[in-house]
């Protein structure tokens, strides 16, 4: 028999504030392969106190787990690690990291079963819950190489990095992005963790009848808030002319004869972006009205703002897909649960490890579960595991 | 992880697959003859605790009188009836405060006292709940038809407890003869790591750590760094910890930072090239916080183990960012072993 990871997730966000109690809601499960529930996972990403909020689930049999609705806290307690026995606060961010809980003994649904939850005080929840366990498929029904015959050599491998950017809130996911085993060996992928890329400093001028103009750091950090950007007031008939000294960037729009700005904001986007000084500290975009003159600042420089170096992502949710394109989850799954924050010695877990012959790949999909935090530049995400030498060509 | 069934046993047909897992994740053992099934207790609430407790040290606490809850007996704790179908074991315990305001109370303001069915004392005095909270070491069996006593008490000075969920989560367990026993597989990372009689023959294994500090002042690449060990002993390399900071700072871990290890032979044990804030080109390597545990007791744990020979020298890439000191250690056994021909 071949085990597989498999996460289904269950959105608590659909039922509305009008609607705090709900029962009798049922997760159907696919009809491939016989489920191993071993353990759930519950993030709540607006802050909520999930102390307030209670369920109950039900087993194979229908029968319910849980004698009465209890605190998604302590059927998920690493929640309190926020705040010790308490509960963590409202309006608190969520941690970056999430673990699942035991459900021991396991519990096999057959193929096809459902799961019935009952939910009581959700109020204006949004969170996710993760059913975590594995499916279980005869040999040879799904893809699954697995490790040579021994004897062969492997070695830890620390880091093999996957680095996108993540789609913002609303947009349409990132699909089919590949991670790809380099050619010298099989990977045994057995943990993750996941680390944000920063958010590049920006500037946005722009009023009324005139263009709107951003300026973007090109490198994300905290360093993009040092760029400023001085847009003057020449007297009449002057050039466009841009200069750069060191991270200070003075634009003089062309004027005509009675010294208004003749200038628009595609242009400035031009030469800007086509000036190598200036595009080496920023991108400029025109976001609007890109006909019209563009604003001046009276010659003031004004910062960039709003840069912040490497940290912790939130809010993202992950689908994975095989060699042969078959998910090992049924919808996008907190980033949180398979690629932890902060936690070096305890990542996310992967369960079985998934065995990538060398030259194969993965495929990642991308979306925003959540508005809250917000979006980041980069996501970083560090697959670790072991290589494996010796195995399929 | 494609398994065969040939890697099981006929109960579990399953290897056990991620030699980092946790004790949870394989199929659960089951002992021969009985049948557990999870089964999750809640006292569900026990509405309000009056007013605040400031109990001066040697005066008798007092057993919460709550308002309104199904299962509560006033002035008398709080109880939790066992189902009297299956005697039932406890492997956890929760306790969940609701208030209207959580960020007033403290970890210590809940304290309980807990008896079991037979009026024996499971905790010897009121205890903190941040205490009880969590997995127990050991099973604690429960007779089907036996009743739990909670008594409770709040601490805070000022902040009523508005609520309280008590839960036990646990298995019934029932008799059933034709139950098999499974065995889930699970070995601790700690015993799956080299038992290689030809190595430790003869050998005496100490827990070593060889510390290292690599320091910039400035953005810089510094590769290929040796890490020298020592030429008394053999090494078996098993994680790594460490943390990373400014001079201005050496508690918390501030400023970014990427490493890169090498084994002996050279081989890389990551170096995927990606970018990051605050470094102008592509590095080799990863996060700080994704390859250096943050918990002293608890390295990052690197699986298999990595021999270095007595003498041998790994190699580290360091990329400082906007940090300007990062510390390492790597943690594993030196294999002393007798000297020969010397």
């Amino acid at each position: 028999m071949i085990e597989r990871p498999q996460y289904y997730n269950l959105a608590l966000n659909q039922f509305g504030s009008a609607n705090p109690s709900q029962t009798n809601i049922e997760k159907k499960l696919d009809s491939d392969a016989p489920f191993r529930l071993l353990g759930i996972a519950i993030i709540s990403y607006l802050g909520n106190s999930l102390s307030f909020t209670n369920m109950r689930m039900t087993r194979p049999d229908r029968s319910w787990i849980q004698r009465f609705l209890a605190p998604m806290t302590a059927l998920n307690p690493f929640y309190q690690d926020v705040q010790g026995a308490i509960g963590e606060e409202p309006g608190g961010a969520p941690p970056p990291f999430l673990f699942a809980s035991p459900i021991s003994p396991n519990l096999i649904y057959p193929p096809g079963g459902t799961i019935v939850f009952d939910f009581s005080n959700l109020a204006d929840t949004i969170a996710q819950l993760v059913l975590v366990g594995t499916k279980i498929f005869r040999p040879g029904a799904v893809w699954a190489p697995s490790y040579p015959p021994k004897p062969y050599r492997s070695i830890p491998f620390l880091d093999y990095a996957l680095q996108i950017t993540p789609p913002a809130f609303g947009a349409a996911p990132l699909l089919q992005v590949p991670f790809d085993v380099q050619p010298d060996a099989d990977f045994a992928w057995q943990a993750g963790q996941h680390t944000g890329g920063g958010m590049q400093a920006s500037l946005t001028l722009g009023g009324e009848a005139l263009a709107s103009i951003e300026f973007a750091a090109v490198t994300p950090g905290t360093g993009g808030d040092a760029i400023t950007v001085a847009i003057t007031s020449p007297g009449p008939l002057a050039p466009l002319l841009i200069t750069v000294v060191a991270n200070a960037i003075t634009i003089q729009p062309q004027t005509d004869g009675g010294g208004a700005i003749l200038t628009t904001g595609a242009q400035l986007a031009i030469a800007m972006n086509s000036t190598p000084a200036a595009a080496a500290l920023v991108t400029t975009i025109c976001q609007g009205s890109c006909g019209d003159p563009i604003p001046n600042t009276g010659g003031v420089a004004t910062p960039l703002t709003g840069g912040t170096n490497v940290g912790p992502t939130g809010g993202i949710g992950i689908r994975i897909r095989d060699w042969n394109g078959k998910y090992y989850m049924d919808d996008f799954t907190p980033i949180e649960l398979i690629f932890g924050f902060a936690h070096a010695q305890t990542p996310g877990l992967l369960y079985p490890e998934i065995y990538i012959p060398k030259n194969q790949a993965l495929y990642f999909d991308f979306s925003t579960l959540s508005n809250i935090p917000a979006a980041v530049a980069e996501l970083t995400l560090s697959l670790k595991g072991q290589k494996v030498y010796g195995g399929q060509s | 992880m494609g398994a065969t069934a040939s890697s099981g046993n006929l109960a579990n047909p399953f290897p056990f697959g991620n030699p980092l897992a946790a004790p949870f994740m394989p199929v659960s053992p089951e002992v021969a003859g009985v049948r557990d099934t999870e089964w999750d207790m809640t006292i569900p609430n026990l509405g309000t605790l009056v007013s605040a407790f400031t109990i001066p040290a040697g005066v008798q606490p007092l057993a919460i009188a709550a308002a309104s809850t199904v299962l509560a007996t006033p002035n008398n704790g709080q109880q939790m009836p066992m189902d009297a179908d299956y005697d039932y074991l406890c492997r956890e315990i929760q306790f969940v405060i609701q208030d209207a305001d959580t960020s007033l109370m403290l970890p210590s303001d809940l304290r309980i006292r807990i008896r079991d069915g037979n009026g024996k004392l499971f905790t010897t005095d009121f205890c903190y709940a941040s205490d009880l909270n969590g997995p127990l070491a050991i099973p604690w069996a429960l007779k089907r038809g036996s009743v739990l006593n909670f008594d409770l008490q709040n601490a805070n000075a000022t902040q009523n407890i508005t609520s309280l969920f008590i839960t036990l989560k646990g298995w019934k367990r029932a008799i059933c003869p034709e139950q098999e026993a499974v065995s889930s597989g699970y070995i601790p990372l700690r015993r799956r790591f080299t038992t290689d009689p030809t190595l430790l023959s003869g050998a005496e294994l100490e827990d070593y750590e060889y510390p290292f500090t690599f320091t910039s002042a400035v953005m810089a690449a510094l590769l290929k760094l040796p890490l020298q060990t020592d030429n008394d002993a053999d090494f078996l390399w098993r994680g790594l910890a460490g943390d990373w900071n400014n001079p201005a700072n050496d508690v918390t871990t501030v400023g970014n930072v990427v490493l890169a290890f090498y084994d002996p032979n050279g081989t890389p044990l990551g170096s995927f090239p990606f970018t990051f804030a605050g470094f102008p080109q592509p590095v080799r390597g990863m996060l700080r916080e994704c390859i250096l545990s943050n918990g002293g007791g608890a390295p990052n744990p690197m699986y298999p183990e990595i021999f270095i020979p007595r003498g041998g020298v790994p190699q580290v890439d360091v990329y400082f960012a906007d940090a300007e000191t990062v510390r390492f250690s790597l943690r594993g056994l030196k294999v002393y072993k007798a000297q020969t021909g010397l």
